[in-house]
């Protein structure tokens, strides 16, 4: 485990350096938050008041050390602009981002399964092209390009879905997964191309394997021998396809969010930036990269399992 | 990683022959395809414009004309801008910025992949950068350089280099460390050969081959960065015409003036498809060698 036990330190170097960055964009910002807060008709003398209430006045790794180790003991801070506790903004708006982007992996990790099965185990040529064409254009379909395709669609041309917003999906389940419908697939979509693919060659790589052959000789029906033998044992490059895409799955939430009218974290963040709450954008970046970087370390100790060797020469490159 | 796959990165590096294999991949169906329908997109964007009487923040005074009549081909948008020469107007702009973007990238990302060949020590710390660029995906290294740097073209090439570099480094580590562990490369040390000619004359040609299969995929993967960060509102500023940005707007439109959002979004979805294509064929003829 001392692999794992490496990993784990270099993520966490990673995730020190990342919010060093994080914290130094803002000071690499034109114009101070002071500024900003205080109003374009403020004295030099408002604006340092301002400055000096948000502390702004002290050395950057002071300022730097009260940040993290504010968000680190669960003190993130008040937003500047809509003068509510960061930590209690988050959390109402967690659900909706967390409910998106686990719809979105239930259905890359489904339709990238029946796509790659779909692929791998089509015999007649007019069929793999068919396949082969749905997935080529689900892997050129960004987020932003689907959900405006499907709102036309799904919305606007048949109305059968909500062009946009959100319902608690506690009270009230099945508006939320209508509305969830058309955002997580435009999430998944692209992944699901890429998961089908790593699946289907690996598919066929295991049917020349030896134990599917011995299970064909035992005369088992070819269903049974592809979902019993042949995709367990050709799921692993998939597997550590889907653990990064779950890690950037943060940025299609971003755009959906904001196409959808979801208020989520998403679109938190990109309000917080165009109106310059730059606490709030620092502790929502730093909330983001976190997780991008959590599910890095976890894909890589998911390969290392698959592929011993790589763990005995120090670590995928 | 977007279009990069975790098996191909997986794969060792495999001996190239040179540039014949990868324009032979060109000269498949998928190669040609990708060809035509990326330079049909480009093409368009840099020619029609020429036959066109209205330029792209030109106001007709009729706003959000019907799409098929003229003389507005594609309609007018919401202050009465042609929005033929608006989509065209985004296709030079992206082209514009991916050729700025991706040559510095591939060369930065190169670069910094080939130090692994130097020594241990440099090769760790530029995969480090690369995983610290990593942690912030796509649009969210978008937002982040859009604090620091006004929202606009700067910024948007700023962060289409840093969000495609890692994959051309990390591509170029990994066929570099490949061919480090080959028997030439210790016969050219034995004969003295200095190390920065071995890198030079004999592992850059290598790493060459399978970095311009990634120039592809990251075309792609800039063009998806500008039309995301757009779409939020901190990309391309308004008045200038960017296609991602004609996709949020004209989303509100969808149902009486469909053709403002749908035509800037075809022409991403095809560009993007182009890409697709050419990247495929390219590791296709890589990994045939």
């Amino acid at each position: 485990m001392a692999y794992a036990g490496r990993r784990c330190l270099a993520a966490l170097a990673v995730l020190f350096a990342a919010s060093i960055v994080i914290f130094l964009l803002l000071h690499l910002a034109p114009g101070s938050p002071a500024t900003v807060l205080a109003g374009p008709d403020a004295t030099q003398s408002q604006v340092d008041a301002v400055a000096r209430s948000l502390d702004l006045d002290q050395a950057l790794p002071l300022q730097y050390w009260h940040w993290l180790t504010g968000v680190l003991s669960g003190h993130p801070g008040e937003s500047y602009i809509l003068r509510r506790p960061i930590g209690s903004l988050v959390s109402e708006r967690l659900g909706s981002t967390v409910q998106l982007m686990i719809g979105a992996t239930v259905l890359m990790c489904v339709l990238g399964l029946l796509l790659g099965i779909a692929a791998a185990e089509s015999k007649r040529r007019a069929w793999r092209a068919l396949v082969d064409l749905l997935s080529t254009i689900a892997l050129s379909a960004p987020p932003f390009v689907s959900s405006v395709l499907f709102v036309f669609l799904f919305a606007i041309t048949w109305k059968v879905l909500p062009a946009g917003g959100q319902a608690s999906f506690l009270s009230n389940p099945s508006f939320s997964i209508q509305y969830l419908v058309m955002p997580s697939v435009a999430i998944a979509l692209p992944g699901a191309a890429v998961v089908a693919r790593l699946l289907a060659t690996e598919m066929r790589r295991s049917r020349q394997e030896e134990f599917v052959r011995t299970a064909i000789a035992k005369g088992a029906p070819r269903w049974r021998v592809t979902l019993r033998h042949v995709v367990p044992n050709s799921i692993g490059p998939a597997l550590v396809e889907v653990g990064i895409r779950i890690g950037e799955m943060f940025a299609g939430a971003v755009v959906v969010e904001s196409l959808f009218a979801r208020s989520g974290i998403g679109s938190l963040l990109v309000n917080a930036v165009q109106d310059r709450d730059y606490l709030l954008a620092n502790d929502l970046l730093l909330l983001s990269v976190a997780f991008a970087i959590v599910m890095q370390l976890l894909t890589e100790l998911g390969m290392s399992r698959l592929d011993r060797r790589l763990a005995l020469k120090g670590g995928l490159e | 990683m977007t279009v990069v796959d975790a098996a191909v990165l997986r794969r060792p590096a495999v001996p190239v022959r040179g540039r014949r294999s990868l324009l032979s991949g060109l000269r498949t169906s998928r190669g040609i395809a990708g060809v035509a329908l990326t330079v049909l997109i480009v093409g368009c964007g840099l020619i029609v414009p020429l036959f066109l009487s209205w330029g792209p923040l030109q106001q007709s005074g009729n706003s959000l004309a019907p799409a098929w009549t003229s003389p507005h081909l594609f309609g007018t948008d919401e202050v009465g801008r042609d929005l033929l020469s608006r989509v065209l107007a985004g296709i030079r702009l992206d082209s514009l910025l991916v050729v700025i973007a991706v040559p510095i990238s591939a060369v930065l990302g190169t670069a910094l992949g080939l130090l692994s060949a130097a020594s241990a020590a440099a090769g760790n710390s530029a995969q480090w950068i690369f995983n610290l660029l990593l942690g912030f995906p796509g649009v969210v290294m978008g937002i982040a350089v859009s604090i620091a740097i006004a929202p606009g073209q700067t910024a948007i090439i700023v962060a289409m280099v840093l969000t495609t570099m890692p994959a051309f480094g990390r591509q170029a580590r990994i066929t570099t460390m490949g061919q480090l562990s080959r028997d030439y490369v210790a016969a050219a040390t034995v004969a003295g050969t200095p190390r920065r000619e071995i890198i030079t004359r004999h592992i850059l040609p290598n790493v060459l081959d399978t970095v311009i299969v990634r120039i592809a995929p990251a075309v792609s993967q800039a063009i998806m960065l500008e039309g995301a960060l757009s779409v939020v509102g901190l990309g391309i500023q308004p008045p200038q015409a960017s296609l991602g940005q004609m996709i949020a707007t004209g989303s509100q439109y969808l149902s009486n003036a469909p053709m403002y959002s749908l035509a800037p979004l075809v022409v991403v979805l095809l560009a993007v498809m182009g890409l697709s294509l050419i990247g495929d064929a390219l590791n296709e003829a890589v990994l045939r060698g």
